[in-house]
Order: structure tokens, then sequence, then C-alpha cells
């Protein structure tokens, strides 16, 4: 008997389990509609023009594709962009860039200094917007070099000593030869506080190659490259012998470190129903009845770039490139 | 303190009448099984012909005091022949009386003093189920479960599927006391919520109070379960168990002095990993990987005398789930349990006077550990030296509890009860500790901040009969909590980013310090001798908050006490009632609404994670609002005959405010629902064979889900709707079960359930989750959304055996 039992226990037991692994199923989700609002991605670097990118945002099961993405885009017959330091007013130039959208609002006034607030004012559909930031002193750069992984693979390491008894909020940046002028968040999370360090050695290892936010529209990894992605980690993440690479340290003022540690709960947060949702922060002012998203955000920017000529070699090239 | 004295003085007004009687004496004695020897918990005593009784306590022992004379006194108790003693009353009389179990349940067993409990008590929204009715029912994967049956009872709701916790009108998970033989059970499942912690076998009794809480019972805000467990047989050895498709249990009882003292134990685990594991490869992740859940519960009893009486109880129970393999490098351990032990001593002073003194020391824990495990040569004969890095996270609460509670029946139309409780808590909130190789690396890991703190409770009530229509419960709890140091309060910046200072308190040192006075009432008035309206108000502090980071109730969320931060729950509730029985009471039936506030509620901040509290204060990320909830609640129950069961239905709604989301609008609480309907049907086909269904139905949960995006920085964010404005697709299944007794032998009874759980196989949520593949460029991007539904239609087969 309980050997029978036994054996209808199995069964019963490994039917529940094909019956388990079958529970996902794709459904119509029917959300209210959203009206867009517009969205503000802006910086100002230390020795640098202000640059902006407008666009809308749109409903969350919008369908997409390059001709309504672009439509998203606000350009310079739609709005006017204007940045003060205080005593100087600059209307932005609707200029090309080296990266998608490949064109934006542009300073040519004048250059982010340091420990200067910048305010920025947007009119768009006969509404005005506002912001301010901050670029914060910077920080120096110690060290640049490289940790190989093995003979041919290797990760940045960066390191700076923290102020004491001062809050200090940092992001890191990356690029090497082959990128475009666009330096890379370092990881996912770029942003890094000294909240459990104040006044220590900072020190970063996983300084690589970085990752391209710009995925949404021109993916970074090729589909090939997904498949065989474990194999090709090393390719895609570390650098290699012959290759330069550049670091950007950046302070940043706390609200914008708010900024970005909501996006950073937001992307982790995205789709996961063990957490609550992050809703990313913006400190940019929509007037009365009108929503605003996104932020702008002074960078006070230090720059170390290395030559890695061989595992045994490493030659400092100076700032940016 | 002017509400201290109103309370004060109606409690004297309605002690008083004692004193003005006339010559009374008093029966009083233990009523108990006859086959079995164990206390009948709630038993009845009735005066034949008249509406003068008295039930048992929570100990078996009850007390009557009437004037001299000659009675029929009745004894009855669900599921038991009644029992008709003749007596003499010229004298105080100790009357210990055996009743003996009914083989069917059937009209004739249960007498009408029985049948009118729920309509002549002034007690309201209490529901009690014999462990009997809930054997009965569909199971689980074979596996009966108290704590779900109690679950299709209206205005007691599950979350659905892979939830842990259970909501009492509209109350969280953490508002519920869960006592098991007066033990608090912090976590009371297995499994996520798949399994109840309290193993059928080895409990005897039990009853929630979803409202018009009694004073004894305090320091949760929504409502008690009080789960009481088998003494053991005084009588014989038995020995009882079942063996079932994915897990086995079994129990031993008896006498360790025949009449005097017995114990019982019961144990039981899940073996889908041990049935797994012969049919995978060696290097499969399923031979390393696994789960199960065991638990034991012991218990041990001592009649030193008619006067006194000792009780030893204990439970353990863990669950335990392992991933990785030392292929992967990976090695994952969770485990998470609940522990506890009780010393009881009943002392009767006097045939009025009833003494019951606790000792109890509970214990709660969840562990992590994940071990980075070194890649391992793989033809090396020694791996010693395999281990690489690893995290071990613990959280837990300890407690100390000391009970001292004194019952004096004052009276046939008058109990009153009163007692203090004192517990001394420890809560361990995340601590993290990381090593590498042999070696734990630096305090920056480490993070004992524990919470220590002395809770007090002091109470006296008194349920008194007016007359033969009215009756009244007046109660008053006073209940005090202080924070002791050690502690460390990290002081943040105003962007809530940075500690900027720190207040270290020393041992002992007050850190915080609360009080409350909770008023509690109830009041019956009798419309016929079938029929009854009654009101109930309670007033509850509660010290402690389980802060959910998720949309579920999982076993990751944190038991945090109160602090100079965290404010104690406050939690208030009307509820107003109609109680009716129909045809001879084979049928009873209520409506009840109720209206509930709730202060000083918690939330995690927007986009918290675990982990945020490390080298930090877990309140530190805590935001503070209220919430309401209202409801009315209809039950309608067949009781007798071949056919048994219920319907429940609740109409209810459930808001929270809280000024940091959605900019201080009321929102619906996750576990908000308007609907929610059960339906119980058990039918006696022969008298081997025995059919039963279960079908509930309920209104989706609710989910904050994104409803536009933008591009920022080149990659896109989403915004979120309001805050749980999203509703999921309705809940609803159906179980079935059919339970076939084998011919019996003599000193030998077994049985096979065969059950089927979600029999339609409905598609029931557990969570949604929407993401976007592809890329803009070549016209691929989309964004999807999938519903995750994790029990399928699940038969389950159990033999079950007792000799």
């Amino acid at each position: 008997m309980r050997e029978n039992l036994l054996k209808i226990s199995i069964i019963v037991v490994l039917l529940s389990l094909v019956a388990i692994s079958s529970c996902i199923k794709d459904i119509t989700l029917d959300l209210p509609q959203s009206e867009p609002c517009l969205v503000v991605d802006g910086y100002v670097d230390f020795d640098d023009y202000p640059v902006v990118f407008l666009s809308k945002s749109t409903a969350y099961f919008q369908e997409l594709d390059s001709n309504a993405v672009n439509d998203l885009q606000i350009n310079d017959t739609k709005a006017t962009v204007i940045v003060s330091d205080g005593s100087i007013s600059d209307t932005l130039q609707y200029l090309p860039i080296q990266r998608w959208p490949y064109k934006c609002f542009m300073g040519t006034k004048f250059k982010g200094e340091l420990n200067h607030r910048y305010d920025l004012k947007i009119l768009y559909e006969g509404k005005t917007y506002t912001s301010s930031t901050y670029i914060p002193d910077t920080i120096k750069i110690d060290t640049v070099f490289p940790t190989f992984m093995s003979d041919s693979f290797a990760v940045m390491r960066i390191n700076w000593r923290d102020p004491k008894y001062q809050s200090n909020y940092y992001t890191i940046h990356v690029k090497n030869q082959f990128q475009p002028m666009y330096y890379r968040p370092y990881a996912l999370n770029h942003i890094v506080s000294d909240k459990l360090a104040d006044g220590e050695e900072m020190s970063f290892a996983m300084v690589v190659k970085g990752l391209e936010r710009n995925a949404y529209y021109d993916n970074f990894f090729t589909q090939e490259e997904r498949d065989s992605f474990i194999n090709k980690l090393g390719d895609i993440f570390c650098f290699r012998e012959g290759d330069s690479v550049s670091l950007k340290l950046s302070t940043i003022d706390n609200v914008s470190y708010n900024i970005w540690e909501s996006w950073y709960r937001n992307y982790l947060t995205d789709g996961n129903p063990f957490t609550n949702p992050a809703t990313v922060k913006t400190n940019i002012i929509a007037p009365d009845g009108q929503d605003a998203k996104g932020f702008w955000i002074g960078y006070g920017c230090n720059y170390r770039s290395v030559y890695l000529y061989s595992k045994d070699s490493v030659v400092p090239i100076g700032g940016k490139f | 303190m002017k509400r201290v004295c109103v309370y004060c003085i109606l409690l004297a007004i309605m002690m008083l009448p004692q004193f003005a009687f006339a010559q009374k004496y008093t029966i009083s004695g233990y009523i108990k099984d006859k086959a079995t020897g164990e206390d009948l918990i709630g038993a009845n005593v009735m005066v034949a012909g008249q509406t003068i009784g008295t039930s048992a306590n929570g100990y078996g022992f009850y007390s009557l005091t009437l004037p001299s004379g000659k009675y029929d006194i009745i004894y009855s108790f669900i599921g038991y022949k009644d029992d008709t003693l003749h007596i003499n009353l010229n004298a105080d009389k100790t009357l210990t009386v055996h009743l003996s179990a009914a083989a069917i349940m059937t009209q004739e067993v249960v007498v009408s003093a029985e049948r009118k409990a729920n309509v002549q008590s002034s007690q309201m929204s209490v529901v009690r189920l014999p462990v009997e009715t809930v054997k009965t029912l569909p199971a689980f994967m074979g596996e009966v479960d108290v704590l779900k049956t109690i679950q299709l009872m209206p205005g007691v709701q599950s979350a659905g599927d892979g939830n842990a916790g259970f909501y009492v009108r509209g109350g969280g998970p953490d508002q519920n006391l869960i006592l098991l033989d007066e033990a608090t059970v912090y976590n009371a499942s297995h499994l996520f919520g798949f399994f109840s912690v309290f193993n059928a076998d080895a409990v005897k009794d039990m009853e929630m109070f979803k409202g018009g809480m009694p004073a004894e019972y305090g320091g949760r805000i929504s409502s008690v379960l009080n789960i009481s467990m088998k003494n053991g047989n005084m009588k014989e050895y038995h020995l009882e168990g079942g063996i079932g498709s994915v897990s086995s249990r079994f129990t031993v009882q008896g006498p360790i002095v025949k009449d005097k003292a017995s114990f019982i134990v019961s144990a039981r685990r899940t073996y889908i990993d041990a049935l797994i594991r012969p049919f995978t490869k060696k290097t499969s992740l399923l031979r390393t990987s696994g789960y199960y859940f065991f638990d034991i519960n012991a218990k041990a009893n001592w009649i030193i005398n008619d006067n006194n009486r000792l009780y030893l109880s204990g439970y353990y129970g863990y669950d335990k789930f392992r991933f990785g393999s030392k292929e992967m490098g990976l090695n994952m351990n969770m485990p998470w349990g609940n522990g506890f032990v009780t010393l009881r001593y009943n002392h009767v002073f006097n045939n009025k006077f009833f003494s019951n003194t606790s000792l109890i020391w509970s214990n709660y824990k969840f562990n992590t550990s994940v071990e980075m495990l070194t890649m391992v040569d793989e033809n090396a004969e020694n791996n010693e030296n395999a281990s690489g890095f690893a995290i071990k996270q613990k959280s837990g609460i300890n407690d100390w509890n000391l009970k001292q509670d004194f019952t004096w029946l004052a009276g046939p139309k008058n109990t009153v009860k009163f007692g203090v409780q004192y517990t001394h808590h420890k809560f361990t909130p995340n601590t993290l500790a990381a090593e590498i190789s042999d070696t734990t690396l630096g305090s920056d890991f480490s993070n004992n901040n524990n919470q220590f703190a002395h809770e007090v409770g002091i109470y006296i009530g008194d349920d008194f009969k007016i007359n033969d229509r009215f009756t009244l419960y007046i109660g008053v709890r006073n209940s005090y909590f202080v924070q002791v140091g050690p502690f460390t309060r990290y002081i943040k910046d105003e962007l809530h980013q940075n500690t900027i200072d720190e207040i270290r308190y020393k041992d002992n040192q007050p850190v915080a310090f609360y009080w409350d006075i909770e008023p509690r009432a109830s009041f019956k008035v009798s419309l016929t001798e079938n029929s009854s309206i009654k009101a109930s108000y309670m007033r509850n502090s509660q010290y402690i908050h389980l802060a959910s980071i998720s949309a579920t109730t999982l076993p990751i969320d944190l038991w945090v006490a109160c602090s100079d931060v965290v404010k104690p729950q406050k939690g208030s509730q009307y509820a107003l009632g109609y109680f009716q029985n129909l045809f001879n009471d084979k049928f009873e039936g209520s409506i009840e609404v109720y209206y509930k506030t709730l202060k000083n509620q918690i939330e995690y901040m927007d986009g918290a994670l675990p982990g945020d509290d490390i080298s930090d204060n877990a309140d530190n990320y805590f935001i503070f609002g209220k919430g309401y909830s209202y409801g009315v609640e209809f039950f309608f129950k067949k009781r007798v005959g071949l056919f048994t069961g219920w319907i429940g239905y609740t109409w209810s709604k459930t808001n929270k405010i809280f000024d940091e989301i959605d900019n201080g609008e009321p929102f619906p609480a996750k576990y908000d629902r308007r609907h929610d309907l059960s339906v119980t049907a058990t039918y006696q086909i022969t008298e081997r064979l025995t059919a039963s269904a279960v079908f509930v139905y309920a209104t989706g949960n609710t989910t904050t889900l994104p409803v536009a995006s933008y591009m920022i920085d080149g990659d896109y964010v989403n915004v979120y709707g309001s805050r749980n404005s999203y509703r999921m697709p309705a809940y609803h299944r159906l179980d079935l079960s059919v339970t076939y007794d084998i011919k019996t032998k003599k000193n030998w009874e077994s049985s096979f359930n065969f059950s089927i759980y979600n029999v339609y196989n409905h598609k029931n949520p557990y969570f949604i989750y929407v993401y976007n593949t592809g890329n803009v460029k070549d016209g691929t991007y989309k964004t999807v959304a999938k519903q995750l539904s994790i029990i399928p239609i699940l038969p389950a087969i159990t033999w079950n055996f007792k000799f």
C-alpha cells in the first residue's frame, strides 16, 4: 500500500511541477491615459557649455518606432531655452551633437564654472518652466590604474580622497578612444555618496567600459553579443591592452544626488513586484496646472586618462580626451 | 485621566451587585472529554429551563453560582453528547464532568443552549471553528490548515496565493495577535503562506476576535487568533498521522501517569526536495537546491491536585530554502522560523477564583547566507579551500513574557477577568556580516543596532448580564511601552542621505516611552429568543510594526518596535451586528457593519530597497500615515445535519493616507477589497464517505503600475500612476475533496483524503509585471505586461491513520 502511495505521490508531485512551470501569461492592461508633459535632460559641466535636450513623455504602452520617438523631441521651433549665470543670459542654440538624437540646445556664451549657480528657463507652448543647479568645487582624482583580470582584460580602478566633515556626492563616468564624445556612467549606479566613508580614501575598482544608456534607441549590444553574453563578458565590459581610457569624476550637489538616486531606485524597482515603485525626482518647476519631468544638473568635473600600453606599463595621458 | 475614572466607576458599579445577593452556592470544576481527558474549552453549562449559564474558560474550568435549590444542569459542547446532572445545591460543590464525543455531528448532539450561544453572548465579531470542521474541508496539498479555514470567514481575508499574512477588517497582517498556547507567533506560515505553522493534529481549539476584543488581549489593533494545543490523552496511548504527497505528519500522545499527567508530540515535514532528488542528475541544480519545512509541537501537563495544574508546551518550526551548487560557485541558504516554550500554572483559589500564571519565551528569526565559492578544480580531491566570499544576514525577535491572569466568576451573571502582562522584547533589525574565506570583514558591514523594549499591560474586564435581554461587557486595558538602550540613533541630513550625528543610549537608558488607556465595550440586546442586536467598541495600541518592502507579505518583512521615531499604532473600531438563528437553530445568520480607524501606520519610503538600513536605523526609511476601513459582513451557516456549510460575504473599503504619497490623497490599501465571498459545503454521503467543497471569490488586489514613460540621459524612465490605482483581475477558485474512511478495526482507524485545489485551473494573479524589449531603431521596441500565477490545479492525496 505504502509503495503504491509513494508512486502516486511522486506522480502527483511531478504533475504539480509541470503545471507550476506554465503560469506566466501575457495580459492587456487597461491603464488610464496620461497627458504628455515636458521632459528636460539638461546639464552644465565645469569648463563646458550648457547642454539641454527637450522632449515629451509618452503613454506607457505607446508603440514606438524611430518616427514616433523623433516626434517626441522638442526643437527650437517649439521651445526657447535660456541659461543664466546670474549676470549673463545665454539663449541656447539648437546645434548638432555626436549623440542621438544628434541635436540639442547648447550654450555659446559661457562655460560652467566651479562654485557657481546656473538658472534655467524654458519657454514652451506659451508657458515658462524653470530650474536651478549648482556646480560644486571639484575633487581631484588621485590615481587611475588598471587591474588585469586576465592576460588581456582589465578593469579600471579610480581613487580619490573624500573631504571630511562635509557631505559629498559624486558621479563617475568613463570612456575609451572608440567611444563618441560622451562619457558613459561607469555602471548602472554611477553615483557615490560619502555616507559610509566620510573623509576616507574612496576607491572604486569596477570602473569598466561603461553602460550605454542609449539602448532605448540604438542598442549598445548587438543581438549576437546578447546571445553570447557570458562568453563575451570580458570583451563587452573590460578594457584591453592598447586602450586609452578616460575617467571623469564629478561632484554634484545634494539635490542632484537625490535625483540620480531616485533614478537608480526607479531602475531597480522597474517591474519588480517585490518593492514599492520609485518615482524619479525632478528639479524642474512647472507652471500651475502643468507637469514636468527631468533634471538640470551641474557637474564639478575632474578628468584623468591613461593609455594601457601593456599589462605592466600604463602611461598617463592627461585629462579629458 | 477623566476617561480612566469613568471606566473605573462603571466597572465598580457592575461588580457591586454580587454583595447584595442572598445565600448562594457554587458548582465548579472542569469539563473534559471522556475518552481522552482533554479539557473542553468553551463548553457550556446551563440550568435547564432557565437562561442562566456559563462556559468553561481556556483551561476547561467552569464555575456557576446559584441560590440553594434543586437544579438540572446541562453540560454541552459542539460535537459532544450533552450530559444532564440533577443537583441538590445546598453547599459548594466541585464537579468535573466528562462528555462523550458524538460520532457524527448531527442535530441531536447539539443542545439548544449551545446553538444559541452566537445570539445570546455579548461577544460579537467572534469566530470559533472546531478543528473537526477544518479537517472536513478541502486542504491545499492535503495539509489541513486552520489558518486557511479562518480566512473563509467574512471579515478575514487572505491576500491570495503565496501571501503569508491575513487581513482582518482592513488591518494589516502585523495587526493580528496570533497566540499558540498563549505564546505570540510572529510568523504563522510556512512557504510564503502556502501552509500554516499550526499542525491540525495538535490543535484543540481556536477562536478569533475580529472586533470587540476583550481587555485581556492587547498589543495588536485588529484581531486576536487564539489557538490552544491539545493536552495529550490522559487515558491511553495513541499514534496518529498522515502520509501525503508532499508532507507527512505524526502525533503521539498518552498518559505519563494515568489521569494525572499526559503528553503529546506532533511533528511534520515536507519532502518535495527528498522525493525529487533520486530523479535528478548528480550535477543538477535540483539536487543541491530545494525547500522543506519542519515543525514540532510538544506539550505535557500535570494535574497536581484539583486546585493546581502545570502545563509545559513548546513549538519549534522552520523553513529552509537552499539554492545553488558547487558548479555554479554559489550557495544560498535561507532558513527562517519560530520557536517558543510556555510554562503555565493554573491555580484554583476557591470555586469562584481561578488564576493562571504563564512564563513564555518566544523567538522568531530570519537568516540568509549567500556564499560565492571560488572556482573549484573538479579533479582535485580536496576542495576545502573552495570558500570565497560570504554574506550573512540575520533578523529576528526574542521575547520573554510573564503573565498573571485572574478570573473571578462572581456569579452566574457576572464574570470578571483581570491581570497583568509583562514582555521584554529584543528586536534584531537586518544585521549583515561579510566574510572572505574565514575572515569576517570590519564593522562597516555589521550593524548590531538591536532594539530592547519593555511592554506592560494591566487589564480588567467584566461580562455582566443585566437581565434576560441585556448583556454588557466592559473592560479597560492600560498599556505601557518603553524602549531602552543600548541603542544608537543616526540623525540624517535634511535630504535623508548622510548621517550627520549620532545619539548613543547606554544600557537601560530610556529611548522612548509611550502609554495608552484602551477601553473595550460590547453590548447585547435580545430581540427574541432567536435574535439579538450587538454593538461593540474597542481602542487598541500596538507597539510593534511590520515593515513590508514588497507588495506581498514575505519573510523578508521586518519587525520593528516603536522608537523615538516610530510611534505606536492606534486602532479604534466600532461594530454593530444583527444575529438571527432560524429553523430551530439549524441555521444561523448574522450581519455586521464596522468602521475602523488606524493611526501611525508605516510604509517604506518611495523606492526603498532592502539593505538601506545597513549601518543605519531601519525606521529612518519609513514614512508615517493613517488609514480607515469600513464594511459590512454577511454570514449564513447551516451547522447540523448531513449537509453543513456556510456562506460568508464581505463588502469593504480600506484607504490609507500618507502625506508623502499622492500628495496626501487617500489611496487604497494593497489589501483593499470590495467583494469577498466564501462558500463551503460538506456532505456526508454515507457513513464512510464525505465530500466537501470550497469556493472563494475576491476582488483583485491593488498594485501600482507605470502609466507613462519618458527618456532621459539616453534611457527611458517610468512614470507611475497613483499608489495602488490598478486593480488586478479577481481571484477565484474552487476546491473539492473526498474523504473515505476505511473499515475500522478495533483501535485502528484510517482514511484516504483526495483533494483537488483550484479545480478549474483558474490562473489567479500573484503579481503583474511590465517590461520592454527590442529597440526603437529597428522598430522592435515594445512594452509587455505579464501576469504570474503560482498555483494551478493541484491534486493531492493523503492517507490518515490513528490507533
